[in-house]
């Protein structure tokens, strides 16, 4: 109880009020914006939350993370152009309801949604962290080394162009993590006698330079596309009736959205898609999908929020990001000193309290920010992308330099992000790179020590059931693929 | 003539067609070649004794990895077949070659990054602000003068002054 009460008296101080406002708004903002998503804006903002207390820091970014979700559903309905990728779902039935006259309308069903799917999905993460913390405090090296590699494994089901290269990608991120004086033995791996490289590759400027820079060279090419906007003059929230016939929509989209949130590697984008299948499944109108019918905005809208709560389950108790921003939110956890996983939670479980209440404040600001300013955030999709993204690189300069106030950060940075740039091109997406960075280290120093444990006899692993459970679960999840494939052949032919 | 275009076969169609994709095997053989050559660059990692490195010697696990990445690689040339069942154009992205502007803007970029220790922090803004715009086809130069003059300027000010951020002011001394 008193975990629960320092937990929110942290953040009725008036200062952290701001920073988690801010928190929303940038994050509504940065959503709404095509191209611009929350983790390149939470890759922007981690190097100036350095020099804030760690939990205002990690509430801010909870807080731009559920925000950014919600925002990208605004261009989703008024420009059919998803502002982030979980909003993908939301413009199916958004745009078209939008188109015949109703986008405020379209859009009080997505904020209603989106704050019950949050809120939903926070009461369960309130409930699971900690439960999920208690169980984990139980892992010894062998069983976080195993649920690495499954968490790792689940990189081939993250959404993206291919299994096989988000795999690769994932990889390679684990091995840049080796990076830097190898901590058992202090030898140097991969610094080409290069001194910043010694403590391992900053985060910051890769991370600003993969989501960022690389959207940047990305857009420059979609500079001509031309666009439709509808402009919305206010939010309209729907009637109690409307809300009583979909409530079973809604509640539905939540528990999916929060399960696949709680999956490693599985985020907002995955929860929006099934969510939107599920609410079609279980229609009664499943001829007017497409037509913009609100069951189409309200079941991938509630699964894509509820996703976000659920996929800090995983990131606060057992320290594996449940999304891409969540890893990010991660690697600052990590800037700011903590060692994330189930001893943080033990130790200081204000800080669970302190970050649900940030993301409830955001789910409940939604509403504000949607009845307030929907007609800003509309007007905000008219900015041209010839001012926005210079503007966008600005940041990435300022965000990289300031992290050590040195030029080379801002060199790594353009390296990532041209990097970034043809690995989008070619299928390998940034995040799976970024996921595999963060738990590179976490997955050698496991390794490691059950080596030791076990000494060097790889087998032995197996005399866990912890470890058996999770490898079983790792090959079954990248078996799937192949044995659908192989099913799906086999009633083609049928 | 719409007609004859979506029966044509295009450069995707010809590739998906083949087994081996000569664009992944192009990305396959930068990727082993990659491998190769960081497995060297292992090979001459100090060694420490086998009881102070706990028979863990500091390469051994890199180069665990560096196999993982080179297996998975090779089966890159082949993965549009499968993805192609799927009904996933791999090529979608990259069918054609890099957007003449995304190639300017990669030169703008390396040259102002190169240049920003130079020239300080604002007026590297404030040449971002200026160029960009007008690179990317932005017309209204009022817009973009008002944008080059005020956006840094607000900028420097609130990470200098509100968040104490240091900006190197160049070979010409200018800030805020």
């Amino acid at each position: 109880m008193d975990a629960i009460i320092e937990g929110f008296s942290l953040l009725l101080e008036i200062e952290n009020i701001i920073l988690i406002t801010l928190g929303v708004l940038i994050g509504v903002l940065v959503g709404a914006l095509p191209g611009l998503s929350s983790p390149m804006a939470i890759a922007l903002l981690t190097p100036f939350t350095i020099q804030l207390e760690p939990i205002p820091a990690i509430a801010m970014m909870a807080a731009l993370y559920c925000a950014g979700t919600f925002g990208g559903s605004i261009t989703a309905i008024l420009i059919n152009a998803p502002g982030a990728p979980p909003a993908v779902a939301t413009a199916l039935d958004g745009y078209p309801m939008a188109k015949r006259g109703e986008p405020g309308r379209a859009l009080g069903l997505a904020t209603v949604a989106s704050v019950s799917g949050g809120i939903i999905s926070l009461i369960i993460f309130i409930v699971a962290a900690p439960t999920l913390a208690a169980v984990a405090l139980e892992f010894r090296p062998p069983e976080y080394f195993a649920l690495a590699v499954f968490a790792l494994s689940m990189l081939a089901s993250m959404t993206g162009k291919s299994s096989l290269r988000n795999l690769i990608a994932g990889a390679v991120g684990v091995l840049l993590a080796t990076v830097g004086i190898h901590l058992t033995t202090g030898v140097e791996r991969f610094t080409f006698g290069i001194p910043d490289l010694d403590e391992g590759i900053h985060f910051v400027p890769v991370l600003i330079g993969l989501f960022a820079m690389g959207e940047l060279l990305s857009q420059s090419s979609t500079l001509n596309d031309a666009v439709e906007r509808i402009e919305a003059k206010a939010m309209k929230l729907p009637t109690w009736a409307e809300l009583k016939e979909l409530k079973n929509c809604i509640l539905r989209s939540s528990g999916i959205g929060t399960f696949i949130g709680i999956l490693p590697a599985e985020g907002s984008t995955v929860a929006a898609i099934v969510g939107y299948n599920e609410a079609k499944r279980f229609s009664k109108k499943k001829d007017e999908f497409g037509t913009g019918t609100p069951e189409g905005i309200v079941g991938p809208e509630a699964a894509n929020n509820s996703a976000a709560g659920g996929a800090m389950v995983p990131t606060l108790a057992l320290g594996i990001p449940g999304s891409g921003s969540t890893a990010l939110i991660l690697a600052a956890l990590i800037m700011h000193g903590f060692r994330p996983g189930p001893y943080l939670l033990n130790e200081t479980p204000e800080f669970l309290y302190a970050i649900f209440g940030a993301m409830l404040f955001a789910n409940i600001a939604f509403l504000a920010i949607g009845l307030a300013g929907a007609k800003f955030f509309s007007l905000v999709t008219f900015i041209p992308k010839q001012i926005l993204w210079p503007s966008v690189f600005i940041f990435a300069v300022i965000g990289a330099y300031s992290s050590s106030s040195s030029f080379v950060d801002v060199y790594v940075m353009l390296v990532a992000g041209l990097i970034g740039y043809f690995m989008n091109r070619h299928g390998f997406g940034a995040a799976p790179l970024v996921m595999g960075l963060i738990l590179g280290k976490m997955v050698e120093e496991a390794f490691s020590q059950s080596m030791i444990i076990y000494d060097n006899n790889f087998l032995a692993l197996m005399e866990s059931p912890i470890v058996l459970f999770f490898f079983a679960l790792t090959a079954l999840n990248l078996s799937t693929p192949f044995w659908t494939g192989f099913k799906n052949r086999k009633a083609a032919k049928a | 003539m719409d007609n004859q275009n979506s029966t044509a076969p295009t450069t995707d169609d010809a590739r998906a067609n083949r087994l081996v994709h000569p664009v992944d095997l192009a990305v396959t053989a930068i990727i082993l070649a990659g491998v190769g050559y960081l497995f060297y660059v292992t090979t001459q990692f100090d060694e420490v004794s086998p009881l102070f490195a706990q028979n863990i010697q500091p390469a051994m696990y890199p180069q665990l990895l560096l196999w993982i990445i080179a297996a998975l690689s090779c089966f890159l040339p082949f993965e549009h077949i499968l993805l192609a069942k799927k009904g996933k154009n791999i090529d979608k992205d990259r069918s054609e070659s890099v957007h003449p502007l995304t190639k300017i803007t990669i030169a703008f970029l390396i040259v102002v990054v190169l240049a920003a220790p130079y020239l300080g922090m604002l007026l590297t803004m404030i040449t971002i602000c200026l160029v960009m715009p007008r690179l990317w086809g932005y017309k209204k130069l009022v817009t973009t003068l008002l944008f080059a003059g005020i956006f840094p300027v607000v900028v420097s000010l609130v990470f200098s002054k509100v968040l104490s951020v240091y900006f190197d002011s160049g070979i010409f001394g200018i800030t805020l």
